[in-house]
């Protein structure tokens, strides 16, 4: 199994690029996970404890991120697998995002841009048209490098 | 379905049996997040800790003039109808339908105060999928959504989320009609952010979450309107 036959559920390209990337980056034992629900289409029970400092510590699932935080299956893998990345490295600053994020990240927004509104507003408002341009421009220079590395890591095995 | 009486802080309360169910739910999340805070003590987690990973934008990020005018009013008229506090006003209504009313009529009230549009506002729990609130615009009809088990369990996080919510709306509007006058700027930043899109629980890292626009932006607005 690559990593490409993970990705086609994803409709944006920069979502199938961040996605791989992270799969990737993944260490063995989310990966075997990540293999294993791809497999079977049962999202396994993987626990991890956090360990917040020496004396203090929670434990948390791949069911709880499903249930109680509304992860899909494969993003609470890739969760847990950024838990333990940051203990790993001891980064205390980047657990306390990813904490916060968990409790209070609980939102979502849906869009559908509809053509015409770009279209209206090349057309009619050329100052906000020449700013949204200097943004796609900006962004598609961060993704750059994610983008070259991408092609080789989506024909990985799993 | 039967109704279902449930005491919540010591308060009996009727609710249907899928609120109930959802009550129970969040009661699950809320233990999950007080075991996670406890063991977190020593870190401060806090919600200015997700405020400030909102990455490069987050501190340089500033609301616009606008924006004064919209907090103004929307202070005001929370003022107006709470009188500083907002648990006791929904404390007052006894069932989930007339909670539900009245949280309503509070968001059309906040809604009209600033005159953004808004067709829909939904109180719906397991469609939302573990988040507080949600916001969407189809076909022109633009939807709010919110998490009904707030309505009883945690009234003021329900009031936040719709002023969340009330400012994604805003932003929606000013892409195609910038009746409140922000800059080009911001109004290009809107359009790419709501363009680029990613969920907080998609797959996508969650660094890509903490740099959008849109999100910096509500949490911003809600901190100012509530003095955070």
């Amino acid at each position: 199994m690559k990593i490409k036959d993970l990705l086609e559920p994803i409709g944006s390209l920069k979502g199938k690029i961040y996605t791989a990337y992270r799969i990737f980056n993944c260490n063995p034992k989310i990966k075997s996970a990540i293999k294993e629900w791809k497999i079977n289409k049962d999202l396994p029970t993987v626990y991890i404890n956090v360990r917040t400092s020496e004396n203090s510590s929670f434990e948390i699932s791949s069911y709880d991120l499903v249930d109680l935080y509304g992860f899909n299956e494969l993003a609470a893998l890739l969760m847990l697998d950024e838990l333990e990345k940051v203990q790993e490295r001891n980064d205390k600053e980047r657990l306390e995002i990813l904490i916060s994020f968990l409790l209070y990240g609980r939102h979502r927004t849906r869009l559908l841009i509809p053509q015409s509104v770009f279209e209206d507003i090349k057309n009619n408002q050329p100052d906000v048209w020449k700013e949204y341009q200097k943004i796609c421009d900006a962004e598609a220079t961060k993704y750059h490098d994610l983008e070259k590395m991408y092609p080789r890591i989506v024909e990985t095995d799993l | 379905m039967e109704p279902i009486t449930m005491t919540i802080a010591g308060v009996a309360i009727v609710v249907s049996a899928s609120v109930a169910w959802g009550i129970n739910k969040y009661q699950a999340i809320k233990r999950k997040n007080e075991e996670i805070l406890i063991a977190a003590i020593s870190l401060h987690v806090e919600k200015e800790a997700l405020q400030k990973s909102l990455s490069t934008y987050a501190e340089t990020y500033s609301l616009e003039e606008p924006d004064s005018e919209l907090i103004e009013r929307f202070k005001n008229k929370i003022k107006d109808i709470f009188r500083g506090n907002i648990e006791n006003e929904f404390l007052k209504r006894e069932t989930v339908e007339e909670k539900r009313l009245f949280a309503q009529q509070v968001i059309y009230e906040l809604i009209n105060s600033i005159g953004v549009k808004v067709d829909n506002i939904e109180f719906v729990h397991e469609e939302l999928k573990g988040a507080f609130g949600e916001t969407g615009s189809s076909n022109g009809i633009v939807t709010v959504r919110l998490d009904e088990v707030l309505l009883v369990d945690d009234p003021i996080q329900l009031i936040k989320t719709a002023c969340h919510e009330l400012k994604h709306c805003v932003q929606i509007q000013t892409i195609t009609n910038n009746v409140w006058g922000y800059s080009p700027q911001r109004v290009a930043e809107y359009l790419y952010s709501w363009q680029n899109y990613v969920s907080p629980t998609s797959l996508e890292c969650i660094e890509a979450y903490e740099k959008q626009i849109i999100e910096i932006d509500a949490n911003k607005f809600v901190d100012a309107v509530f003095d955070l």
